[in-house]
């Protein structure tokens, strides 16, 4: 039986926690946070996560991996 | 005495010509089979004016098959009534025609001069008037105007235009083929596993535009904001204030931006630069399809389907042009003065056709793009002689004012820059003014342009900046389609014709692929492009559309032969087909799962209920049938929360949120009536307030 993505209904490949989207947002939280931490000069991942999931222009697959990395307090990889 | 039989493709169509050709002014209206035609003399001619309604044939499998059937290669043309349900009208018009025709010595063809035009004339003439088509002439207008008509009827072209034939059958061949095969592989898959059914379609214009849609939903959700600072100055200038751009619009650094804050607040700066410059705007291009349909759309909100409707309906009154063209080109011979002159008689324009004759010529500014049957919209100057729709109006109004704006004068406009220094950092004070309107005055008020003017300035003047802050952003995600959005990336990508384009958008909709004015791919679409990547890339792919697109538009012009494009097409879908066909199982459940998920979120109310928190769901009492919000928490006999809904029409669940509430709002749509957007629990709210306030009135 196919396993499904950890935050919806989708399926999802061998070795892999997220379906394609949330998978391309997770790797996007990751690219983002190295922008986030050039542009403070220091802010911390809970921080940055915290304000992602805050703003309006964040998309909602974004929001809900942030939130499921906070609530299982994930680190980056 | 000779009789021939003029075939038009709409009613309003065939009055307009018959009235047009009548040589005393009488028209005869007949009915048989529930058909109007119309009878007229014209010198020692007996002229049988009929028409269609649309499409009289289409494309189906060729002999009998059953509709779950596939894949299908062999397609034959049928009367339309055999094809599809529902379509009896056209039934009794095939019927009328046929024996219409059997009084014919003679026969032409005057539907809308293009594709599909031709494509439908041919057809009758060939199948309806048993084999007519071979001595049928072609009747060529653009305006339902009896000067253009009775033109057009002493002008006729000697035989069909067999070259727009041929288009218009490749493409409703080809059409056909994906089509069906695709479409009856996704509905019969999902069917198959789950017993039950649902219509899914992909197309091969479809499938391009569903994945430039479910591609864009993908980048916003999974979009990242990153932060940025602008730079907010107030700066005096003899005493009034006015605000001034830093140089670099976007910083990106905080620290960065905190320091130019610290080195300008409260300084004094000093002019080192004043630059001005006048420049034309010139005036835009009458209209072509798609630009009428981007206009009516930031002005009046109208989706490209609506536009398309409203003008067809105005072409049919004679109002205006063959609207479904792509020229920007006004040529001459259409009689500028005439129709500006007719347009005169109209108070509402009067005035500014008088400013319009004061200018040395009349000379459109044309476009660039060109239609080699028809020029760009325009209006015909005939008064209308109904009162005109709201949003008929709206339309006509438009391509009136883009008509008389296109002989125009150049907009003249000066721009002024000042630089300013202050502690080595650079920042402009802009400022522009309008010299000289020009055409703007005549498009008004569609366009109107902001003047920010600036007081008298001179290089070495001292500028106090008496406030300087930063400002927080983010980046934004890259916006949603809407429906014209969309429409000018098809043509910009060459995909679909300027008749079809509006309809594919519109099916996206009826499908639950997409939902809201700004377009939110919905859980079936991704699934759908899902599949089509895995099995049949090449089916979703734009460059492999749009050479098929060309190859048909060689047809057009007698460059390419159809037989080959149809061969083509079918030697790239085959392998397609049969791959999906051998997975049949594992597409079925795919498509399953998600058009459950789709049908449960048509039903799931996003706010959480006020009560309880629980979900909030749309509900049918098995009782009563009626519908309303109900809480979830009801089966555990929790919460009794609840909201009526109306009962007649077609619901949907907005995702716009009511400004008054918070609630999620909802949208009602009856067959002729503009949908109605409301909020359940502020319309409750209100309905209660009333209900008290007729009850102490009562009392």
């Amino acid at each position: 039986m196919s396993k499904k993505c950890k935050l919806c209904i989708n399926e999802i490949e061998e070795n892999e926690e997220f379906c394609e989207v949330h998978k391309l947002a997770y790797l996007n939280i990751i690219k983002a946070y190295g922008e986030w931490k050039k542009a403070y000069g220091e802010i911390s991942f809970n921080e940055f996560l915290n304000k992602i999931i805050e703003a309006k222009e964040s998309g909602e697959s974004v929001k809900e991996v942030a939130l499921y990395i906070m609530k299982n307090n994930l680190s980056v990889k | 005495m000779k009789t021939t039989l003029i075939i038009c493709e709409k009613p309003d169509a065939a009055l307009h010509i018959a009235e047009a050709l009548s040589e005393n002014g009488e028209v005869k209206k007949f009915v048989k089979y529930e058909t109007p035609y119309f009878e007229v003399k014209n010198g020692f001619e007996r002229l049988i004016v009929c028409s269609a309604i649309g499409h009289l044939y289409e494309v189906d499998v060729k002999g009998d098959g059953e509709r779950s059937e596939y894949p299908v290669w062999d397609f034959a043309w049928k009367p339309k009534h055999l094809v599809e349900r529902g379509q009896k009208r056209q039934e009794k018009f095939i019927k009328a025609i046929t024996e219409l025709a059997m009084e014919a010595d003679a026969f032409i063809n005057a539907c809308d001069y293009d594709v599909e035009g031709s494509l439908i004339g041919y057809m009758i003439l060939k199948y309806a008037c048993k084999g007519a088509d071979v001595k049928a002439k072609r009747m060529k207008f653009s305006t339902l105007t009896a000067k253009e008509l009775r033109e057009a009827y002493k002008n006729l072209m000697p035989s069909l235009d067999y070259s727009l034939i041929n288009a218009g059958m490749c493409r409703h061949e080809v059409d056909w083929l994906y089509g069906i095969n695709l479409s009856r592989a996704l509905t019969e898959s999902a069917r198959k596993y789950s017993g039950k059914y649902s219509t899914l379609s992909i197309g091969r214009v479809q499938g391009p535009t569903l994945r430039f849609i479910v591609e864009r939903e993908k980048e916003i959700q999974t979009f990242v904001p990153t932060p940025y600072w602008v730079i907010k100055s107030k700066v005096n200038l003899n005493g009034e204030e006015f605000e001034a751009e830093y140089k670099v619009s976007k910083i990106d650094e905080k620290m960065v931006a905190d320091k130019i804050v610290e080195d300008c607040f409260k300084k004094e700066g000093e002019i080192i630069d004043v630059q001005s410059k006048t420049y034309k705007l010139l005036p835009p291009p009458p209209f072509d399809l798609t630009q009428l349909q981007l206009e009516a759309y930031r002005y009046f909100k109208f989706t490209p389907k609506q536009t398309l409707d409203i003008a067809e309906r105005l072409y049919l009154n004679a109002l205006i042009s063959y609207p479904r063209t792509s020229s920007q080109k006004l040529p001459s011979t259409i009689g500028y003065k005439e129709i500006l002159n007719s347009l005169k008689e109209n108070p509402q324009y009067k005035e500014t056709i008088n400013e319009l004759y004061d200018l040395k010529e009349l000379r459109p500014n044309e476009g660039k793009k060109t239609d080699p049957a028809h020029p760009a919209i325009y209006p015909t100057g005939i008064q209308p002689k109904e009162e005109l729709s709201g949003r008929e109006r709206k339309i006509y109004d438009l391509i009136v004012k883009r008509f008389i704006a296109t002989f125009g004068e150049p907009c003249l406009k000066k721009s002024e820059k000042a630089t300013i220094k202050v502690n080595e950092h650079i920042f402009y004070l802009k400022g522009a003014r309008i010299l000289e309107p020009g055409w703007i005055k005549f498009y008004s008020p569609y366009l109107s342009l902001e003047e920010n003017l600036l007081p008298p300035i001179s290089i070495g003047q001292k500028i106090f900046f008496e406030e300087v802050k930063t400002e927080l952003k983010y980046t934004q995600p890259p916006p949603r389609f809407n429906p014209t959005s969309l429409l000018k990336l098809m043509e910009e990508q060459g995909i679909g014709t300027k008749a079809t384009r509006a309809e594919i958008i519109d099916i996206l909709y009826r499908r639950g692929y997409v939902k809201d004015e700004r377009m939110i791919a919905t859980p079936l679409s991704f699934k759908i492009i899902k599949l089509m990547l895995k099995y049949c890339p090449k089916i979703i792919n734009v460059e492999f559309t749009k050479e098929l697109e060309d190859g048909m538009k060689k047809i057009e012009f007698g460059e390419e032969k159809r037989e080959k494009i149809v061969l083509g097409a079918i030697n790239n879908l085959k392998p397609a087909i049969i791959e999906l066909k051998s997975k049949e199982e594992e597409i079925g459940k795919a498509l399953s799962d998600v058009i459950k998920q789709v049908k449960a979120l048509e039903f799931t109310v996003k706010t959480p209920c006020p009560n309880c928190g629980s979900q909030l769901l749309i509900i049918k009492s098995r009782k009563t049938g009626k519908r309303f919000v109900g809480c979830s928490g009801l089966w555990m006999g929790k919460c009794h929360f609840s909201l009526p809904l109306p009962q007649k029409g077609k619901l949907s669940l907005l995702s716009k949120e009511c400004p008054e509430c918070g609630f999620q709002m909802i949208q009602i749509k009856i067959a002729g009536r503009r949908p109605m957007i409301s909020c359940p629990r502020c319309f409750i709210n209100k309905l209660n307030s009333k209900k008290l306030t007729v009850t102490k009135t009562n009392k």
